[in-house]
C-alpha cells in the first residue's frame, strides 16, 4: 500500500509541472536560506564551546557596576580563599595595533593578550612548539601565534629568539600556538606576561605616589570545580566581601559558553556576537519557511477542485480518511525532499555570498556532523508534514458525495486562503518597508556633519615610533611638509576613534572622565577643528595648555576662560586657552562627551595627513615611498577618517545587506505563490468570465476586475504592514543617538512596490484569462 | 437485501428548505437488477447516493443486509461500502493520474489484498471486460466506452454484492451503451445485486423491475415480465 502510495504520489507530483516548480522552488529557496541562517547560528553558538574545561570557566563580573574590569589582585583573593575555585587566571586583550620586528623584518598584529600562567592550565591552547606548562617562565617571554611565525620567522625556529616590541621592548620567544580558531571570542597573534608592568595595559590613579593605590582592571576568569554549583558559589564569595574589598563590592558571573553572545557587561576584551542580528535572521528563516509552507497550502487548495475528484473517487471506492490524508503528506514529503536537493545545490551557490555580506567563512560540512545530520533530516520531513497537514486535512474533511460535484473553489470565496496570501503580502511590505529605514538610517549617519573634514584625511600607525623628535619621525614629518600634495600634518597621541586616555575632572561631587587627545600646534588646521572661545596657540603653550571642546565648557559650567585650569584638582594641569566646537571622536553610536586637547611635543602615536583635493593617487605613492625610505622594516598602516565612520556602520550595512539577501527572496517566494494562485484562480474563473464576455464585458473590465482581488489584498496587507513595520524600526532606531525620520514617501514606496509587484505578477495570466474565447471556457465546463 | 422504510432527505440552506426523498419505501432482494427511473431533480441520485451509503437519510429506516445504516458514522460507512459495494458512474470517474490496471486495483489496495492475489483478480476480471489488452494505459487515451469497461472492471474487482451504476450509459453512443448494459446484465445473471438509475426506457428494461421516482416520492414500481425473481 505505502509503495504503492510513493508511485501514486510521484505520478500526481509530475503530472502537474507549473505546480510543481513553483513548489520545489518556492521550498528550495526557503530551504536553502533556513540551511544558509542554520549553519551562522551553529557557528554562532559554537563560540568558546572548543576548550575543554569550557563548562567550568567563568568570568567575573563587578555586578555593581555591570564591568567586566576587575583589578588583578582579586585573581588570587578568590582562588585563595575558596575551594571551589579550581583556579584562575587574568586576560587582558590590547585593543590596538603594535608593531613586532625580528631582526630587519616586521608587521603589525592587531590582537596582543597579556595573561598569566595560569591562562594556559585553564583555556585549552595547543602548543605547536615550547613547554605547554608555564610557558612564560621570565617577564619578558613571549607566546606567538603560528601564523606571526611563519611570517616573522619562516622556517626558522622561533623558541628563544628575540621580537622587538613597539620597536623598544625585547621580549623571547618561548612558544608558538596553532593560530586562535574562527569560533573564538579571544584572538591573539601575541600572548605576553602580565607580571610586567609593561603589559598592565590600563591602570587607574589612586593616591598619585602611592602604586599600592593604582588599580590595573583585567578580566579575570575562574575555573570552578566541575561539582560546585556556582549560584551558590558566587553567593557565598559575597558573603565575604571583606576578602576583596575595596576592589569590588559585589561578583556575578557569566559562563564561557554563554559570554560571545548573552554577555552585556561593559570592559570585556573579548568579542562579542550580535544576537540582534542572530534573532533576526532566525525570525526571517521561519517567515520564509512559512511563506513557502503557505505557498504549498495556497496551490493546494487552489487545486482543489481536482485534488476533490480524485479524493472523492478513492473515498467512494474504500479509502479511509487516513488513506487520503496520508496519500497528502507523501506527496509533501515527496515534494520538499525534491526540493531539499534543489535547496543544497542553490546553498553551495549562496553561500559564498552569504560569506562575503557577514565577513565570515561558514561551511556547508558542519551540516553532515552529528546531531546536524539527523535534525535535519528530522526537519524535512517534519516540514513536509507541515506543508501537507491543512491541505489534508481540509480537503479529507468533505463528504465523498461533494467531492465529485462541481464544487471547484470560485474566485472570491475562500477566507482561508485570502488570508494565507495577505499574510504573504504584509510580509514583503513590511520587509520592503524595513529595509528602506535601515538604508535611510545608514545614509542619514554617513552624511552628517561630524564635526572635522574626513574627506581625504589619514591617520598613520606610527605606535613603534620611540620618540616623535627622534631623527627618524622628523625626517618623515619633513618630507610630508614638503609634499604640495599635503596640506597639513599633524602628531598626535589619540585620535577620532582611537582614544585610549581618560583624565578625570569635573566640579565638585561629580565624577566624570574627559577624553584626552595629544596633540601638536597643527592639529585645528589638519582636521578643520572650529574654535569658538579662547585665543590663538602660541610656541609657548606646548606643554602648558590645552583646549576643552563646547562639551566639556558647558558642563564646567564657566563663563569665560580667565585663569581656568584643567587639572581635577591636581597641582599641575594645564591652562585651558580655548574651546573648539563639538566634534565626533568617538562612536556616532554616542552622544558627544567631554574632551581635552593637550598641547605637547613627544610621545605621539598617529601621524594625521590632510591631502589635497585633486591629488589622493600622487600622495599616496609619494607617502608610500617616503615611509619605506624612512622606515624599511615597517609596513605602512593606515586608515582615512571617512572610512572609519563608514566602518562604525558595517553593523548596519552587514543587517541591511542581510535583510535586503533576505526580503528579495521572501519577495521571490511570495509571488512565485500568488503567480501559482492567479495561474489556478484564472482557470477556474473561466467559466464566469466566458458567461461575462458573452453578456458584453470588455478585456479591460475583465483584467481590471481580476487584477482588483488582489490589489484589494494589497492594500490591506499595507493596512497590516505599516503599523508593524514603523513599531519595528522604531524600536531598532531607538538604539541610535543620531537618528533619520521616518518619512512619509518611505510608506509610499513600500506601498507602491508591493503593488507594483503584485500586479506585474497577476496580469499577464489575468490578460490571458480576459482574451480567451468564452466559447471554448464555456464548452468545456 | 435492502429495505428502507419512510426515508426521507431534505436538503439545507440558511433559507431553503428542499425535500429531496419523502418517505421513500423500497425493498430490493438480493440478485435483483432494479432500474430508477425519473425526471431531472426528482431525488434518484439522493436515492442512490443514500443506498450506496455516500449520504445518510434524514429519517426513516434503511436496513442493509439485515443491518440498521441509516445512523452509521463516515468511517462505518465506508468500511461497509468497500465491502458491499461497487460503483459506476456515467462520467467513469476513474483517475487520471493512474493506469487502467492501477484504478481497477485501487479497491484491493484499500481491501488490503496481498500483491499476488490483487494482481490476479485484477487481471482476470480485465480479461473478462476485454480491455486486458489495455492495461497499462491511462484513462485519457482511452474511448469512453472503454473507460466505462474500466469503471465497471473497478466496481466489480472487489467481488461486491451490490453494484450501483449512476447512468452508466449517459455519456456512451449506443454501441457502447448496449456493451455496458450487457455487461451489468451478465453481472446480474451471475448473482451480483445491481441497481441502476437510467433516463434510457429501452436500458431501464434490463432490470427486473422499473422503480419511478417523482418529486421524492416512488409512484409507480414496474415488475418486468421477463424476469421471474
Amino acid at each position: 500500500m505505502f509503495t504503492n502510495n510513493i508511485r501514486f504520489a510521484i505520478r500526481n507530483i509530475l503530472k502537474n509541472k507549473v505546480n510543481l516548480y513553483i513548489n520545489v522552488f518556492g521550498f528550495a529557496f526557503s530551504i536553502a536560506v533556513f540551511l544558509l541562517i542554520s549553519i551562522y547560528l551553529i557557528h554562532e553558538n559554537s563560540f568558546d564551546k572548543y576548550h575543554i574545561k569550557a563548562d567550568n570557566i567563568y568570568r567575573l563580573i563587578d555586578s555593581e557596576n555591570n564591568s567586566s574590569k576587575i583589578d588583578y589582585r582579586v585573581s588570587e583573593i578568590l582562588r585563595t580563599n575558596f575551594p571551589e575555585v579550581n583556579n584562575s587566571c587574568i586576560v587582558q586583550i590590547g585593543s590596538q595595533a603594535i608593531s613586532i620586528a625580528h631582526e630587519n623584518n616586521g608587521l603589525f598584529i592587531n590582537n596582543i593578550m597579556s595573561v598569566d600562567n595560569r591562562f594556559f592550565e585553564i583555556f585549552s591552547i595547543p602548543f605547536l612548539d615550547g613547554k605547554s606548562v608555564n610557558p612564560l617562565p621570565t617577564i619578558n617571554s613571549a607566546v606567538i601565534s603560528e601564523s606571526v611565525a611563519k611570517m616573522i620567522f619562516g622556517t626558522e625556529n622561533p623558541i628563544g629568539k628575540e621580537i622587538l616590541l613597539r620597536n623598544n621592548l625585547p621580549l623571547i620567544v618561548s612558544g608558538v600556538i596553532n593560530d586562535f580558531p574562527k569560533n573564538s571570542s579571544m584572538k591573539a597573534d601575541l600572548i605576553v606576561n602580565a607580571e610586567n608592568d609593561n603589559f598592565k595595559f590600563s591602570f587607574t590613579c589612586g593616591d598619585y605616589n602611592d602604586k599600592k593605590s593604582h588599580r590595573y582592571p583585567v578580566n579575570i576568569y575562574l575555573e570552578v570545580n566541575e561539582n560546585a554549583d556556582v549560584s551558590l558559589l558566587m553567593k557565598k564569595i559575597n558573603n565575604h566581601s571583606n576578602l576583596f574589598q575595596p576592589y569590588v563590592k559585589s561578583f556575578d558571573v557569566i559562563s564561557l559558553e554563554k559570554m560571545y553572545l548573552e554577555d552585556t557587561s561593559i570592559g570585556a576584551d573579548t568579542l562579542k556576537g550580535n544576537p540582534y542580528l542572530l534573532n533576526l535572521m532566525l525570525t526571517i528563516a521561519i517567515i520564509i519557511l512559512s511563506l513557502a509552507i503557505i505557498n504549498y497550502i495556497n496551490l493546494s487548495l487552489a487545486r482543489q477542485s481536482k485534488l476533490n475528484k480524485q479524493s472523492g473517487i478513492k473515498k467512494i471506492i474504500g479509502a479511509s480518511r487516513t488513506d487520503i490524508v496520508l496519500s497528502f503528506l507523501i506527496e509533501s514529503v515527496l515534494v520538499t525532499t525534491l526540493a531539499f536537493f534543489v535547496g543544497i545545490i542553490l546553498l553551495v551557490i549562496g553561500l559564498p555570498i552569504f560569506n562575503d555580506i557577514v565577513k565570515n567563512s561558514l561551511n556547508i560540512n558542519v551540516l553532515l556532523q552529528f546531531p546536524y545530520s539527523i535534525i535535519l533530516v528530522l526537519f524535512i520531513l517534519l516540514f513536509g508534514l507541515f506543508s501537507g497537514i491543512v491541505p489534508a486535512i481540509l480537503i479529507s474533511s468533505f463528504q465523498p458525495i461533494n467531492m465529485l460535484g462541481r464544487a471547484s473553489i470560485t474566485r472570491r470565496k475562500s477566507p482561508f486562503r485570502n488570508a494565507l496570501t495577505v499574510f504573504q503580502f504584509s510580509v514583503s511590505i513590511t520587509l520592503i518597508f524595513c529595509i528602506t529605514v535601515i538604508y535611510k538610517q545608514i545614509s542619514f549617519v554617513k552624511h552628517k556633519n561630524i564635526g572635522f573634514e574626513k574627506e581625504q584625511l589619514l591617520r598613520i600607525d606610527g605606535s613603534f615610533i620611540e620618540n616623535s623628535n627622534s631623527s627618524n619621525a622628523l625626517l618623515l614629518l619633513g618630507k610630508f611638509k614638503q609634499f604640495h600634495g599635503i596640506n597639513n600634518v599633524s602628531l598626535t597621541n589619540g585620535a577620532p576613534g582611537k582614544i585610549t586616555n581618560h583624565l578625570g575632572f569635573g566640579v565638585e561631587g561629580k565624577d566624570q572622565l574627559a577624553s584626552i587627545i595629544y596633540v601638536d600646534s597643527t592639529f585645528l588646521q589638519t582636521f578643520k577643528i572650529k574654535q569658538i572661545i579662547g585665543r590663538d596657540l602660541l610656541d609657548s603653550d606646548i606643554g602648558k595648555a590645552c583646549m576643552i571642546n563646547k562639551k566639556a565648557y558647558e558642563y564646567l559650567g564657566w563663563n569665560n576662560l580667565e585663569n581656568k585650569r584643567f587639572n581635577n584638582g591636581r597641582p599641575s594641569g594645564y591652562e585651558v586657552i580655548g574651546v573648539v566646537d563639538d566634534f565626533n571622536f568617538a562612536s556616532l553610536y554616542q552622544p558627544i562627551e567631554p574632551l581635552c586637547i593637550i598641547f605637547q611635543s613627544t610621545n605621539k602615536q598617529y601621524i594625521n595627513v590632510s591631502i589635497a583635493k585633486g591629488k589622493l593617487q600622487e600622495t599616496m605613492a609619494y607617502i608610500n615611498t617616503a615611509w619605506t625610505e624612512v622606515f624599511p622594516y615597517y609596513p605602512l598602516k593606515y586608515q582615512f577618517y571617512d572610512d572609519w565612520v563608514d566602518l562604525m556602520f558595517r553593523n548596519e550595512e552587514k543587517l541591511a545587506k542581510t535583510v535586503g539577501l533576505f526580503a528579495l527572496l521572501a519577495i521571490c517566494i511570495s509571488s512565485i505563490g500568488i503567480l501559482g494562485l492567479a495561474i489556478f484562480t484564472t482557470e477556474n474563473s473561466k467559466k464566469e468570465i466566458g458567461i461575462r464576455k458573452v453578456y458584453g464585458a470588455k478585456v479591460k473590465q475583465l483584467i481590471v476586475m481580476l487584477n482588483l482581488d488582489y490589489i484589494k489584498w494589497v492594500v490591506v496587507s499595507i493596512i497590516i504592514a505599516f503599523p508593524i513595520g514603523w513599531l519595528v524600526m522604531e524600536d531598532w532606531l531607538e538604539d541610535f543617538t543620531y537618528r533619520t525620520e521616518i518619512s512619509w514617501w518611505v510608506f509610499a514606496l513600500a506601498g507602491v512596490t508591493a503593488l507594483g509587484i503584485a500586479l506585474f505578477t497577476v496580469s499577464f495570466q489575468s490578460y490571458k484569462a480576459a482574451v480567451a474565447n468564452p466559447v471554448d471556457s464555456l464548452r468545456n465546463e | 437485501m435492502i429495505r428502507t422504510v419512510n426515508l426521507n432527505k431534505i436538503f439545507r440552506t440558511e433559507e431553503v428548505e428542499t425535500t429531496a426523498l419523502d418517505n421513500v419505501s423500497l425493498e430490493i432482494k438480493e440478485k435483483e437488477f432494479v432500474s430508477i427511473m425519473g425526471p431531472s431533480g426528482c431525488g434518484k441520485s439522493t436515492l442512490m447516493n443514500i443506498l450506496g451509503l455516500l449520504d445518510n437519510p434524514s429519517g426513516g429506516e434503511f436496513h442493509f443486509l439485515g443491518t440498521e445504516v441509516a445512523k452509521y458514522s463516515e468511517r462505518q460507512r465506508a468500511q461497509f461500502r468497500k465491502e458491499n459495494i461497487g460503483f459506476v458512474f456515467q462520467s467513469f470517474n476513474l483517475i487520471d493520474e493512474l493506469t487502467v490496471f492501477e484504478n481497477v486495483e485501487l479497491p484491493l489496495l484499500y481491501l488490503k489484498v496481498s500483491t499476488s492475489e490483487r494482481k490476479r483478480r485484477v487481471n482476470e476480471v480485465l480479461e473478462r471486460m476485454e480491455i486486458i489488452h489495455r492495461k497499462n494505459h491511462f484513462p485519457q487515451q482511452l474511448s469512453g466506452g472503454q473507460q466505462q469497461r474500466v469503471a465497471v472492471s473497478r466496481a466489480i474487482v472487489s467481488n461486491p454484492k451490490l453494484i450501483l451504476a449512476d447512468e452508466p450509459t449517459g455519456n456512451l453512443d449506443s454501441k457502447n451503451g448496449d456493451e455496458v448494459m450487457r455487461m451489468l446484465s451478465d453481472l446480474n445473471d451471475a448473482g451480483t445485486t445491481v441497481i441502476m438509475v437510467t433516463h434510457s426506457p429501452a436500458y431501464a428494461e434490463y432490470g427486473s423491475r422499473v422503480v419511478h421516482l417523482f418529486d421524492g416520492h416512488i409512484v409507480t414500481e414496474n415488475f418486468n415480465e421477463k424476469f421471474h425473481v
